[in-house]
């Protein structure tokens, strides 16, 4: 829930945040 | 101590040559044992003699006593002698040694013969091989060492009843003489033994040895590239494991150099390469043909696939280094799997690939470094040919003996003809977007560990639809007891 929350406030910027399973999340910025 | 006159010992084994170590081992000891056999040669002569000329001493007394006469009654008689010298005559061997003899009552008093030689004054020994009344002993005689026999004869005359006491001595040259002779005899026989010895030890030793020395010959006669296997049909059965090891030696090395060769002709073309875009990139930016910042982008990844070309030699070159260390101990394959998955994470998110990672704890005997290095290689290779958006997953699990580890791409897979060869340097797949060298490194790294990998397509109704690489390595079996003693 909070990562869906946090993917929808990054949309204005561009940025994303991507699920590596098992790993943790990403945040990649435009470029 | 011990322990020092051992390792000394052990020293000089190893420096001192074969034929000189047989001859000493052979040599030594017979030596010793004909010492040994001299020595008590020489003792039992030497008793024989004395025996042999107790004997003639003894009849000496025996004839001596049959001279005595008894004048008187009873055991108060007096003893009377007239025992010409002419009477030892036929005794005396030659004329080198003297006899002389004394003849007293038991009390001591002289009777007839040389007063100056001492009087008996010992007990009769029990001697078996004499029943009469007989000793020997050694004594001096004027300053000279003489050798005794006394004989105590009973004289019965008449009514007298009287024991006399008969030495007879004899001065010891002959004996001397006699003895030294068969000391000398003795030591003549040793020799020519002990000279017989050496000589047919020095001749089987020569040529018991001959076949080394052929081989040494033949081998310092090689030029310095001839690896071809040694010959040696008429070795014997002793040296033919050291030939077959040579030999064995011989092909490893011809391989070894062989795959040296080929990575040296391999890594200079791939060095090569690189260098001779440069120069047209270079001369093209000169030219004006492209603008400056294009040019410098191309010029910045023609230098960045040197470098990742030179550090991957470095780290294959360092891989055969590590091979000949021993491990530095049991490290967590799970913890190094994740660091170096989080490191590559930008690739992964670059390619907005699906990505996912599952690990078991994995205690693995091996150097941290070329398991971070095998680990790396493995998912570059799989990041750089799954297509963007494709999917990509990782396993780590373990039985009871190994770990193994699953990289699971959607890329193109491998053909038929790359899998004879994916794992030699600069020859597997697509290698302008790599060193090609990766999975070289991947394959030397494994083998040191003992462990093995490969490589194989996925099919999806009859279609490749990723490339499944698996590597397996042995585990430790007691990782707490190895890290407890680390």
């Amino acid at each position: 829930m909070v990562v869906y929350r946090l993917r929808k406030k990054l949309i204005p910027t561009g940025a994303q945040l991507m699920t590596l399973r098992g790993l943790g999340y990403l945040l990649k910025l435009p470029a | 101590m011990k322990a020092r006159a051992a390792h000394a010992l052990a020293k000089v084994r190893a420096t001192m040559s074969l034929r000189r170590y047989l001859l000493l081992g052979i040599l030594i000891p017979v030596c010793l044992f004909v010492v040994l056999d001299t020595f008590t040669l020489y003792r039992q002569a030497l008793s024989a003699v004395n025996t042999a000329y107790d004997r003639t001493l003894l009849a000496s007394a025996k004839s001596i006593g049959e001279h005595i006469e008894a004048l008187g009654d009873g055991e108060v008689a007096q003893l009377r002698a007239l025992v010409p010298y002419a009477a030892l005559e036929p005794f005396e061997a030659d004329n080198r040694s003297r006899m002389v003899y004394r003849i007293s009552s038991v009390q001591g008093d002289l009777v007839d013969g040389f007063a100056d030689l001492n009087a008996w004054r010992g007990q009769l020994p029990d001697r078996g091989p004499y029943a009469a009344l007989v000793d020997f002993y050694d004594d001096t005689y004027r300053g000279d060492p003489v050798r005794v026999a006394v004989l105590l004869q009973p004289v019965a005359m008449n009514q007298a009843r009287v024991m006399a006491v008969v030495q007879v001595a004899e001065t010891l040259e002959l004996r001397r003489t006699l003895a030294r002779q068969i000391l000398i005899d003795t030591l003549w026989r040793q020799a020519a033994l002990v000279s017989l010895i050496t000589l047919v030890v020095l001749v089987v030793v020569q040529r018991a040895t001959r076949p080394v020395r052929q081989l040494s010959a033949e081998l310092q006669a090689r030029c310095d590239d001839d690896l071809t296997p040694l010959r040696a049909p008429d070795a014997p059965r002793e040296l033919v494991p050291l030939v077959e090891a040579t030999n064995s030696l011989m092909l490893r090395l011809q391989h070894l150099l062989d795959h040296q060769k080929r990575f040296v002709r391999d890594a200079s073309h791939q060095l090569r390469t690189p260098l001779a875009v440069l120069k047209v990139q270079v001369q093209s930016a000169l030219r004006g043909d492209v603008e400056a910042r294009q040019a410098l982008l191309e010029i910045s990844d023609t230098v960045e696939r040197a470098t990742v070309l030179a550090n991957q030699m470095l780290a294959l070159a360092k891989v055969a280094q590590l091979v000949q260390q021993p491990p530095t101990g049991a490290v967590d394959w799970a913890v190094v799997l994740r660091e170096v998955a989080l490191d590559v994470s930008p690739l992964i998110a670059a390619k907005e690939l699906d990505f996912d990672i599952t690990t078991a704890p994995a205690w693995v005997n091996t150097h941290d470094w070329m398991l971070r290095e095998l680990v790396r290689n493995l998912l570059h290779n799989s990041i750089r040919y799954t297509p963007d958006f494709g999917t990509l997953s990782v396993q780590l699990v373990c039985d009871d003996r190994s770990a193994v580890l699953v990289i699971r791409d959607s890329g193109p897979g491998i053909s038929s003809e790359l899998r004879e060869r994916l794992f030699q340097p600069f020859s597997a797949g697509e290698t302008r977007s790599g060193s090609g060298l990766g999975l070289a490194i991947c394959y030397e790294i494994v083998q040191a560990l003992g462990g093995s990998i490969t490589l194989d397509n996925r099919e999806t109704h009859a279609r490749i639809s990723g490339l499944d690489t698996t590597v397996r390595l042995p585990l430790v079996q007691n990782a707490d007891e190895w890290n407890d003693f680390e």
